[in-house]
């Protein structure tokens, strides 16, 4: 029996996918990649929205309104939220609206890497699965399954041998958590959102070693098309993005550091 | 609030990978492969080959005795020779690896095995195949799909089988040694059909190839225009194939040529049977049909469950009887010369295994169910036992 989550979701981009395979020449990285191109260029209007959301945020975040009341406030949490709610109320800033667009472009990002998969089918079950979901009316479907899956050293179905993609998946992913991280003057903040980088980062590698080299296909395109939005929307800072400084604690101020010796 | 949102977005972005992860990596990437000597019921299901006692379900061996990831996943339906159990290793989960054994039918003892790559440890002591691997792109060799996923058939002291490679070997069962390989160009899932002095294979590149079983050069191989993952059937010279192409075809087995085909209403997975002059095969919108062999006109066609459960097996036939399970988890005792509905049971799991006719019995393996195999009469379909691995 079909759930919503098939019907609405994987039934339309698995078989989008395989519309685009037979338009592509039967090659399958093509049709990943344009796949993977039209899914964001169909959420682009909810990434747009969230980054300009995000933007205002930050903007507000680093004012000097907002750093006085963080001081005010300091030892009254109470009170601070309810004077950074009025900030946000006053310079018309919601700050969910930075979260929301990326609530619904998550089901998304799952859609999309279920029906690569899927395509795929490399074993009887998924193949059983993709039976399920293809759309009777398209033409010629069962002639072109199983899908050509292979692509210069590639077996799509299979994990790249020679980690070539996965250090491609690494470095575009480092990249592009870099390029959406707003550039804090709080040393504490950069420090984590550099840990947090570095996360992804390590976490996608470590993905991209163990799933079928599609799926990195999927992820390289995925990035490169976030970079570009970035540096489309906004300004990036290709400073701050190649500045490799990381260290695994936060920066402590040279006073603090100081005192800990003395204290010795 | 800043870094509120930051560790949300990773957070989401974190928790997206995961649950697509564990959405690809929970299921099992095929089902129980099922075979039987006189005495013994032979249960391929990932880790373990379980010898099952044919009289009352008891649990008779395993192989390997406790399960190890060295060995690998196991679903491919076992070979039995007289006195070797041959079955294949998927390898373990995503090593796409594959190891073929010799077993012991009685005692489980390990006799022989054979690696077709270098990957685990297991494959330190298997000798390793012949063109088990091929040269690619740039003379950089493409990661190689060796899975063991088809069955293995044993005749007369060698095992045929397929990789998901494409290439198909024939062994020697006693021993291990490889006698001859060929290679098509897609995956092979289906067991090798043994003839006089020809094995046919199928393979999902959509072509059926006849191999001269001494030596494994081609004599011919036809294109049918969409995957095959079913074992072929034989009857009177003539070839029966079913396809993803939603039907049946006909060839002559002498020349590949195509002598008539009967359109099913989606994939055909599994192979057809014969019995006197009738072709039988089901489909995965599961509907079972009864063609005459000779001129491909159906006879009946009937769909015993719900439209759309998919029966994925090769139905079993008695003298009478056809019995066909579906993927909702019933099985169904059809009466030969009408399709009518003799008796039917419904199990826990889903039917995607062929049934298994050993005289009186109709043995079946439900996979994600409370059971790995379950026993009933065939007349009547009675529940005779039950067998779960931990009993």
């Amino acid at each position: 029996m079909l759930n919503l989550w098939d019907l609405l979701i994987l039934q339309p981009m698995l078989n989008g996918l395989l519309m685009l395979y037979q338009l592509l020449f039967n090659n399958l990285t093509l049709a990943i990649t344009a796949l993977t191109v039209l899914m964001r260029a169909i959420t682009f209007p909810l990434t747009y929205q969230q980054q300009k959301a995000s933007k205002k945020l930050m903007e507000l975040q680093q004012s000097d309104a907002w750093k006085k009341i963080q001081e005010k406030y300091a030892k009254e949490r109470d009170k601070l939220s309810q004077e950074q709610m009025k900030l946000y109320q006053e310079a018309g800033v919601n700050p969910l609206a930075s979260c929301l667009p990326l609530l619904i472009q998550f089901p998304v990002l799952i859609g999309l890497y279920q029906a690569i998969t899927q395509a795929m089918a490399a074993s009887p079950n998924q193949l059983l699965d993709l039976s399920r979901h293809l759309y009777k009316f398209l033409p010629n479907v069962a002639g072109i399954i199983p899908l050509n899956n292979q692509f210069l050293w590639l077996n799509l179905g299979l994990p790249d041998p020679y980690y070539i993609l996965p250090l491609v998946v690494v470095a575009t992913t480092w990249l592009q958590s870099k390029i959406m991280t707003p550039v804090s003057a709080d040393p504490k903040a950069a420090q984590t959102s550099q840990t947090m980088a570095l996360t992804t980062t390590v976490m996608v590698g470590y993905f991209s070693l163990q799933f079928p080299s599609g799926l990195s296909i999927y992820w390289i395109v995925g990035n490169i098309i976030g970079i570009i939005q970035q540096a489309l929307t906004s300004p990036v800072d290709w400073k701050n993005v190649f500045n490799f400084r990381f260290s695994l604690f936060p920066a402590q101020p040279a006073e603090e550091v100081k005192g800990k010796r003395k204290k010795k | 609030m800043k870094l509120k949102s930051l560790t949300l977005w990773n957070l989401l972005f974190a928790l997206s990978l995961l649950l697509a992860a564990c959405s690809g990596a929970a299921q099992s990437p095929g089902w129980p492969g099922l075979a039987a000597n006189d005495n013994l019921a032979y249960v391929a299901f990932n880790q373990q080959i379980h010898f099952i006692s044919l009289s009352d379900g008891k649990p008779a061996g395993a192989f390997p005795a406790q399960p190890n990831n060295n060995t690998g996943l196991s679903f491919a339906t076992p070979g039995i020779g007289p006195d070797v159990v041959v079955f294949g290793s998927e390898g373990p989960t995503n090593s796409y690896s594959g190891i073929l054994y010799g077993v012991d039918p009685t005692t489980g003892q390990q006799r022989w095995c054979l690696a077709f790559d270098q990957k685990g440890a297991q494959r330190q002591i298997c000798p390793m195949a012949k063109d088990a691997t091929s040269a690619g792109f740039l003379g950089i060799a493409p990661p190689t799909d060796n899975r063991i996923i088809g069955g293995i058939t044993v005749a007369e002291g060698v095992a045929y089988f397929g990789l998901a490679s494409g290439r198909v070997y024939a062994v020697d069962a006693e021993s291990g040694a490889d006698q001859w390989s060929y290679k098509t160009e897609g995956a092979v899932w289906a067991a090798p059909l043994v003839a006089e002095d020809a094995v046919y294979v199928t393979s999902l590149d959509h072509s059926v190839y006849a191999l001269d079983r001494a030596t494994g050069t081609l004599r011919w191989s036809t294109n049918l225009g969409a995957g095959i993952a079913g074992t072929p059937a034989l009857w009177d010279g003539t070839l029966f194939i079913g396809s993803f192409g939603n039907k049946l075809y006909a060839l002559d087995a002498a020349t590949g040529q195509e002598k008539w085909s009967a359109l099913a209403n989606y994939w055909v997975w599994g192979g057809p049977v014969v019995q006197d002059g009738v072709v039988y095969f089901a489909d995965l919108a599961g509907t079972v049909f009864a063609i005459d062999a000779a001129t491909g006109t159906q006879k009946w066609a009937v769909t015993p469950g719900e439209t759309g459960q998919a029966i994925t097996a090769s139905p079993a036939l008695s003298k009478d009887t056809l019995y066909v399970g579906n993927k909702a988890g019933r099985i169904f005792a059809l009466d030969l010369a009408t399709g009518a509905t003799r008796w039917k049971q419904e199990l826990k799991g889903q039917l995607l295994t062929t049934p298994l006719v050993a005289g009186d019995t109709v043995l079946i393996t439900p996979f994600s169910g409370d059971n790995l195999l379950v026993a009933f009469t065939a007349d009547g379909g009675a529940q005779k036992w039950a067998f779960a691995p931990s009993q």
